[in-house]
């Protein structure tokens, strides 16, 4: 052998297999060669040792570069007729691309003075440095580092390599202390990482395998496919022959993918309630991000900048609002009609495709429920409410006046509501300046009625929510005296915030919150969208 | 409301409502209400017709020189007349003159007309603060400025 090369050089482009043939071979001769040195090395070592002479090799790649020089010694030494295995073959000067340049001899002659303050082990796979070294001291670890000259490039322990292992550590620097110190913190941090990362990992798996084994979405555990017992439990062969009759009847999949939307449409009301919990409780995250995170602001800004791109372009451009209505209305038309798309070509993707059409027309009914059934909710809320504080009311109503003005007061109200909008409010004088419609003044959406209240619980809640609103009469009493005034019950006014908010009749508090599940709703889907499915 | 003004005061004559021993078919005051109407007419106002506003009472709008003027009858104890100019805009402040001048020419009418008496005037300040209810004489027998 010439001499032993490096075994990391600079790889070139491969032109073509011939290339990488020849590539291949050179590299397995050179991992030969580089055992055949090694094995060297350490015969010089054992030889110097025994022999009294000191060589010079603080590294590992020293002891694989004195094998080399060895071999290349002898291989010269052969070819020139010299006497193998000499010293000189050992202490031979180092050729031009040697990777390891301190493999001097220091004594040629004479003897060792003083034994060897370390000895030399083949790290195995697994092997870290406390496990070389059989402690976890930073002493120990800093000499072993600054030993194998490793300190800098890194700790990582390679199988196959040798590395010089100390002996004593009483001379120890106080540098080697530190960085044995700090490759000991930062490698139990990397290990804790690790191992973390391993564990997340490993329970993500296992959630991906148990809802792969229970017929879920592995990524979103939803229930994608309904089950089919029948397929599972049914002998091979028959089920063979009956699911390709099925996959051929037109008549059996449009029956059965009739069930399958329909089972669709009850599981996709269930997720529109789930989905806009999820995304009540995912706004409200973000929201309370935004202000700290700063991924969150980059994707609120990301979110403002592609909606005012979308308005920019279609101010610039309003013969694009059609295309976007036309794309809309055929993504929903897909989405929910079952017409819209071709039949599955077998009865398990007929199955498949009507589950999840119903599931989206279910979504879809959610959607338009929560604004019809909204205001239902919303009054039978309230209602729940006036009921609940009814009875301490008549007590303190009793207690605290007298009984004509309390037994007028306690009676079930009866008239027109506190009215959200003042029905004394006119239109702009641009749209003529006339009374607003009394389809809409006096409507459930503008007036306020609490179900079920007393004259107490309604006119207390309307001088709350009415600046313009002082009292009333009492039936039979007139002059001074006779009526009642809120300023003189303990009435209190709200703030404008709350005649606003609670000023806001149930019909539309529920067509609002409603509208918000539904946005709700809808916003999850389409943040969805971007998942894996 | 741009600008608003209150009166208390007892009529001379009966605007009790009609009950039907369950609750109200007529709360008191219209009858107050039509009253004040056409004094309000009689001094050259376009007036339209009196509303029902339930137990807030009745109201009906009018107007001067373009400018929309309320009032509202309700029938607190005596019975209060809430007056107001709606709107919030008002850059000339031609609105509160109207009010204004709406207010001196009422005021002159009511203390001339026999059918009302016990006349007081109350600001809205005067009003959030409690200071018409009953034992109070902080009312002034003509519209404070």
């Amino acid at each position: 052998m010439a001499g032993f090369q490096p075994l990391m050089r600079p790889l070139g482009p491969f032109d073509d297999d011939d290339d990488i043939d020849h590539w291949m071979a050179q590299r397995n001769a050179e991992f030969a060669a580089r055992d055949d040195a090694e094995a060297a090395g350490r015969q010089a070592w054992d030889q110097a040792t025994r022999s009294g002479k000191e060589l010079d090799a603080p590294q590992p790649g020293d002891l694989i570069r004195l094998g080399a020089q060895a071999i290349g010694g002898a291989v010269a030494a052969g070819e020139s007729g010299a006497n193998s295995g000499s010293d000189a073959s050992a202490t031979a000067s180092p050729d031009a691309d040697a990777p390891v340049e301190r493999a001097q001899p220091v004594e040629p002659n004479g003897p060792l003075l003083s034994p060897p303050r370390f000895g030399f082990a083949t790290a195995r796979p697994g092997d870290s440095i406390s496990k070389l070294l059989g402690t976890s001291d930073p002493a120990s670890i800093g000499r072993f580092l600054s030993l194998n000259g490793m300190g800098r490039g890194g700790s990582t322990i390679y199988a196959g390599q040798s590395y010089a292992i100390p002996a004593g550590f009483d001379d120890v620097t106080p540098d080697e202390v530190a960085t044995g110190g700090r490759t000991l913190r930062t490698d139990n941090s990397r290990l804790a990482a690790s191992r973390a990362q391993a564990a997340a990992k490993q329970a993500a798996d296992d959630l991906r395998q148990q809802r792969l084994q229970s017929g879920r979405n592995v990524w979103t555990g939803e229930s994608v496919k309904p089950s089919n017992p029948s397929r599972e439990t049914a002998p091979r062969q028959p089920a063979r022959v009956a699911a390709n009759w099925l996959d051929d009847s037109a008549v059996a999949k449009r029956a059965v993918g009739g069930m399958a939307e329909l089972a669709g449409n009850g599981y996709g009301i269930v997720r529109g309630g789930v989905h806009t919990v999820q995304g009540a409780v995912g706004g409200a995250q973000f929201l309370a991000e935004l202000p700290f995170s700063p991924s969150a602001q980059a994707e609120a800004a990301a979110t403002g900048r592609r909606v005012g791109d979308y308005f920019q372009t279609r101010a610039a451009h309003p013969e694009l609002l059609g295309d976007d209505a036309k794309n809309w209305l055929h993504s929903e038309n897909l989405k929910l009609n079952p017409d819209a798309t071709p039949m599955g070509r077998t009865m398990s993707g007929e199955v498949e495709r009507r589950f999840g059409i119903g599931a989206n027309q279910g979504e879809t009914a959610f959607n338009i429920g929560s604004l019809i059934f909204g205001g239902e909710v919303a009054k039978g809320l309230e209602a729940a409410a006036v009921a609940r504080e009814a009875p301490a009311v008549e007590a303190s109503v009793r207690a605290s006046h007298e009984p004509v003005l309390a037994n007028y007061m306690l009676e079930p109200y009866e008239g027109m509501g506190a009215h959200w909008i003042a029905r004394s409010t006119r239109l702009p004088k641009v749209l003529g300046g006339g009374r607003l419609p009394s389809w809409f003044i006096d409507s459930p959406f503008n007036v306020s009625k609490l179900e079920g209240a007393t004259r107490w619980q309604q006119q207390k809640y309307h001088y709350a929510t009415d600046l313009g609103f002082y009292g009333g009469p009492v039936r039979g009493r007139r002059g001074k005296g006779s009526g009642y005034s809120g300023e003189k019950l303990g009435w209190e006014r709200f703030d404008f915030p709350g005649r606003v908010i609670a000023g806001m009749p149930s019909a539309t508090t529920g067509l609002v919150g409603g509208a918000a599940a539904a946005a709700l709703n809808s916003g999850y889907d389409a943040f969805e969208q971007g998942q894996p499915q | 409301m741009i600008a608003s003004k209150f009166i208390y005061l007892v009529p001379n004559f009966d605007d009790e409502g009609e009950w039907d021993d369950h609750d109200w078919i007529e709360y008191p005051g219209r009858i107050v209400a039509g009253v004040l109407s056409e004094i309000l007419q009689g001094l050259g106002y376009k007036v339209e017709a009196v509303d029902s506003e339930g137990p807030k009472g009745w109201e009906f709008s009018f107007w001067d020189q373009g400018v929309q003027l309320w009032m509202r009858v309700g029938a607190i104890e005596d019975f209060l007349i809430v007056l107001g100019a709606p709107g919030w805009l008002d850059i000339f402040g031609r609105k509160k003159k109207v009010f204004t001048r709406m207010i001196e020419r009422l005021a002159a009418a009511l203390a001339a007309d026999a059918r009302f008496g016990n006349i007081r005037w109350y600001t809205k300040q005067q009003m959030d603060a409690g200071e018409w209810e009953e034992g109070s004489m902080s009312g002034r027998d003509e519209p404070p400025a």
